[in-house]
């Protein structure tokens, strides 16, 4: 399952991204470091509002004009942070390609299945004809399984199943080498969602793409990811190897977390839950940012924040397993 | 550091930054000052007019000078006075008005958005067969029935857009009434009555104020218009329209200051209000506000 | 004893014409969102009601209530036929029977305090004689859901959503209902809190002696509220039973879709679950497939699936399942009997 050796796709160092509200910027993203590597899945797992849907918008640079990227984002070598509206245009769709959570609203409903693939592939290939976009338009429907024919209906036509599998197609027509898919079976039923989740792996095995997939669901990432990436109030807190997150969770916020999923076995009847809420990103606490809701939290933990550790194979970014590497 | 508590002036610190940092909060502060303006004219009026504004005070159609700043009219009145007496009748009659409007417009909506049935269908096609009409011609007709008088010309502004008021209402209830909130109090077991008057009214309310502060503008020109016809208040109560009329009959003996002046007031009030109504449309919509 | 007993129920949404449809006469269609449900909650019982969406779960469970009137069939409430009730008395009525609401936002009134929110159905139901032994009330009850009683003159969107969920919770139980309808109450929360407002509800079920209508969509979580739980398919039963029942030996083909179809987060589990996801999706329900609604999809299809409706009827491990691969034997055993 390691698959350090692959080409780094997609680099960020240090990245922060802060958008503004009204009155103060939300620190949404404050410092992660992550590498994904050719054919890989990442999952990013978190919260709402730990910052993961920011980091999967940022990378595209969807966020509103006013947001702050700090850091490096390298996005097949080339750090998009400083990009403006007119280049990140042409990173958009060619080299990642996005799948957004609410298909209904993200794709625009008046407009034909068939024109929304001509828009997409004249913005990369000026010059394309429409019957030329209509061939390329129904393989790529093929492969995701929808007729054709339905290229000539209207979003609405479809159901919400089937319009995310037009979503991953169109996601997926400019054979773009990343494809980040932002909650992308959240408002599916479960049949449908495994469904698509089986969809996305087989296309990500034919077309050898990574994926960043940003989602709350612990177990569509069981299933999906190689490796995991857990985000708390915007940190990765721990990154590793999906077993090693799963059945060695090291952070203490990953370990809760796992517990208080509801499970399917019916022996096991204990609820657990983490106590409190996460702390406003506007103004964060100096320290990890988890110590008010942690049991094993140290004095040091609410001054100063802790660095990141490498450590079995992975990383955590916890006081707890600083002293290890230190002696290292 | 948490600050929970912020101090007086820092949240009026926040308010003007609201009002002057952006355009839309510059855009209201203008509107609301011309308004302000126009309402001291008319409750100060007395104190302000140089003349009394029904009196012979000069010769005919005399040009603007240092002892009449606007003109007079053909019957030697100070247009000045005229036009800052007038706005008493205008303001009054398109606050009347609009008021009326919405008395009647407001609870027919709510009523027929959330009872739905035959009622619904009976008041909307009365409202709507109401609404085709040309506002003013539907107003001419109406006062030309009524005839004249302040309450009489409110009635025929009122019959005018007391539709604008029923439709908004109408829509907004019937998008509102299947909100989740409104099958809780149901769930409740909350009354009709109820439902409608804690759970409906105010989330409707917002759209309404717009639409109010927008009528405001138009029910002024309106009015303008009806006394302009002829059909407004009856001479000598100064009124823009009616001097704007009688002021045209001379614009060819050069006398441009009889329409140009009440002309202007009536521009102005006009813009005021629109103004006003645009800028509070967007403080009042949140998903506006969020935007900036 | 049954609290709570509903009886073939049925409920038709007409289809909307064009006019084009009304012109040319095209008979009216009807969504057949519950088409012939029959199941009684007793007092005490958790009934668990899960299925995808268009399965007429919620709008069964609104029926319940009757915020939704059936087409057809009588719904018991407490020994009482409240079919056709008045609207005085089902008003009256509704002190006994609550709900909780999906999503949380979406429940209060935005332009209410939390306070008045809750203070309504104190004052429809006139509990607490005054106004400060109300507010009293109110905020002991904000208290018993986690909550500072200071909230009381807060806004809805001043609260994090798992805030404004106990808040409906606090809304809903305010008036010491005897039944309560939870509607997908967990779904749009988050994990940690998800399970904290689970704990709170059972630990609520305990001390208010309360039956629930537990509608989810999400089979993990019945495991912990529900003593029963029923699968629905386009409008109808097609299994129930305990959660051992449903969850170790799932015996409809459609159950062990569902089963097969969650996400589990254990890599191991995912890796060794055998998926038998059905092609397809859930059909149409305005014209229902004939037969087993589930036949066209189903991998064990016989002849008999596609014209014969199966029967809901007990199997011999005392469950109800509505499928001709069991109904053959168990219909003559019981013919038998």
């Amino acid at each position: 399952m390691a698959k350090n050796e692959g080409e780094a796709v997609l680099r960020a160092e240090n990245l922060k991204i802060h958008y503004k509200t009204k009155k103060s910027y939300v620190k949404a993203v404050d410092g992660i470091d992550l590498t994904l590597r050719k054919g890989e899945t990442i999952g990013i797992v978190g919260e709402s509002g730990c910052g993961k849907s920011t980091f999967g918008q940022g990378i595209l640079k969807l966020l509103p004009q006013k947001t702050k990227y700090y850091g490096k984002l390298l996005v097949r070598d080339v750090d998009v942070t400083p990009l403006r509206e007119n280049d990140m245009r042409k990173v958009r769709g060619k080299v990642v390609g996005m799948i957004f959570q609410d298909p209904m609203t993200s794709l625009n409903p008046i407009t034909k299945v068939e024109k929304l693939f001509y828009e997409t592939l004249e913005e990369h290939n000026p010059g394309i004809s429409f019957n030329e976009s209509r061939e390329v338009t129904a393989q790529i429907l093929q492969k995701v399984g929808i007729e054709p024919r339905r290229m000539r209906e209207y979003p609405f036509q479809f159901s919400g199943g089937m319009r995310q599998r037009v979503m991953i197609a169109l996601a997926l027509v400019l054979n773009p080498d990343i494809i980040v898919a932002d909650e992308p079976t959240t408002s599916l039923d479960v049949i449908v969602q495994a469904q698509i989740l089986n969809l996305l792996d087989e296309l990500r095995q034919s077309y050898n793409a990574s994926i960043i997939l940003i989602t709350h669901d612990l177990g569509v990432v069981a299933e999906m990811a190689d490796r995991i990436a857990v985000m708390y109030a915007g940190h990765i807190v721990e990154q590793n190897e999906k077993e090693k997150i799963y059945y060695e969770p090291k952070h203490p916020y990953t370990k809760l977390l796992l517990k208080s999923i509801p499970n399917t076995n019916p022996k096991d009847l204990e609820l657990t839950f983490i106590p409190g809420s996460p702390p406003s990103l506007v103004n964060p606490p100096i320290g990890c940012r988890f110590a008010s809701r942690c049991p094993y939290k140290m004095s040091i933990c609410d001054e100063k924040e802790p660095p990141v550790v490498e450590i079995d194979g992975g990383m955590v970014k916890c006081w707890l397993y600083t002293q290890g590497s230190d002696n290292q | 550091m948490a600050r929970d508590k912020k101090f007086v002036s820092e949240r009026i610190g926040d308010f003007a930054r609201d009002l002057f940092g952006s355009g839309t909060g510059r855009l209201t502060l203008i509107g609301s000052f011309i308004l302000i303006f126009y309402v001291i004219l008319a409750v100060f009026a007395p104190y302000i007019a140089p003349y009394d504004p029904i009196e012979r005070v000069g010769l005919s159609l005399e040009p603007p000078s240092k002892d009449f700043w606007f003109g007079t009219d053909n019957l030697g009145r100070d247009i000045l006075s005229r036009v800052i007496y007038g706005s008493r009748i205008a303001l009054s009659i398109s606050f009347l008005g609009v008021a009326v409007a919405f008395i009647i417009g407001v609870p027919l909506g709510l009523i027929s958005g959330y009872v739905g049935g035959w009622l619904d269908r009976v008041l909307t096609l009365i409202m709507d067969a109401m609404y085709v009409f040309p506002g003013l011609i539907l107003a001419i007709a109406v006062a030309a029935v009524l005839g004249p008088g302040i309450v009489n010309i409110s009635i025929s502004i009122a019959v005018v857009y007391t539709p604008t008021y029923f439709r908004v209402i109408r829509n907004q209830v019937a998008a509102v009434k299947d909100e989740m909130y409104v099958e809780a109090a149901r769930a409740l077991g909350a009354k009709r009555w109820e439902i409608i008057l804690k759970y409906i009214f105010p989330n409707v309310l917002p759209s309404v104020v717009v639409v109010l502060s927008m009528n405001l503008a138009d029910a002024l020109m309106t009015e303008a218009g009806l006394s302009f016809l002829g059909l407004g208040i009856a001479p000598p109560t100064p009124d823009w329209g009616f001097d704007l009329n009688s002021g045209q009959r001379f614009v060819l003996s050069r006398a441009w200051w009889g329409i140009v002046f009440p002309g202007l007031a009536i521009v102005f009030a006009a813009l005021g209000f629109s103004i006003f109504s645009e800028g509070i449309n967007e403080l009042l919509n949140p998903t506006i506000r969020e935007r900036r | 004893m049954s609290l709570v007993r509903l009886q073939d129920i049925r409920k038709y949404f007409p289809v909307k014409r064009s006019i084009g449809e009304v012109l040319l006469r095209t008979s009216q269609s009807f969504v057949k969102a519950v088409d012939g449900i029959s199941f009684e909650i007793k007092a005490g019982e958790t009934f668990g009601l899960v299925g995808e969406s268009g399965s007429g779960k919620t709008t069964t469970g609104r029926i319940v209530l009757r915020l939704i009137e059936p087409t057809e069939g009588t719904i018991e409430f407490d020994g009482k036929d409240i079919t056709k009730l008045g609207s005085d008395e089902m008003r009256k009525l509704r002190k006994d029977m609550q709900i909780i609401f999906q999503d949380p936002m979406a429940a209060l009134n935005p332009y209410m305090k939390i306070g008045d929110a809750i203070k309504h159905g104190l004052d429809i139901h006139n509990i607490g004689n005054t106004q400060s032994e109300r507010k009293k009330l109110i905020c002991e009850m904000l208290e018993r859901v986690n909550l500072q009683a200071d909230l009381y003159d807060r806004y809805p969107h001043e609260l994090s959503g798992g805030q404004r969920q106990r808040i409906v919770i606090a809304r809903a139980l305010i008036l010491r209902p005897k039944f309560v309808v939870a509607d997908e109450a967990l779904a749009m929360l988050d994990v940690s809190v998800r399970s904290q407002l689970l704990q709170l509800l059972i630990e609520l079920k305990k001390e208010m002696n309360l039956t629930f209508l537990f509608i989810t969509h999400d089979l993990a979580t019945t495991k912990y509220m529900c003593n029963r739980i029923g699968v629905m398919y386009l409008g109808k039963f097609v299994e129930i039973g305990t959660y051992q029942h449903i969850y170790e030996s799932p015996m409809h083909p459609y159950t062990k879709a569902l089963i097969s179809a969650i996400p589990e987060p254990d890599p191991k589990i995912m890796e060794s679950k055998k998926r038998l996801i059905p092609e397809g999706e859930v059909p149409n329900p305005i014209n229902p497939p004939s037969g087993c609604r589930f036949h066209p999809r189903c991998p064990y299809v016989m002849d008999v699936c596609k014209n014969v409706e199966p029967p809901l009827v007990k199997s011999p491990d005392d469950r109800l399942i509505a499928c001709h691969l069991y109904t053959e034997k168990s219909a003559v055993q019981q013919q038998d009997s």
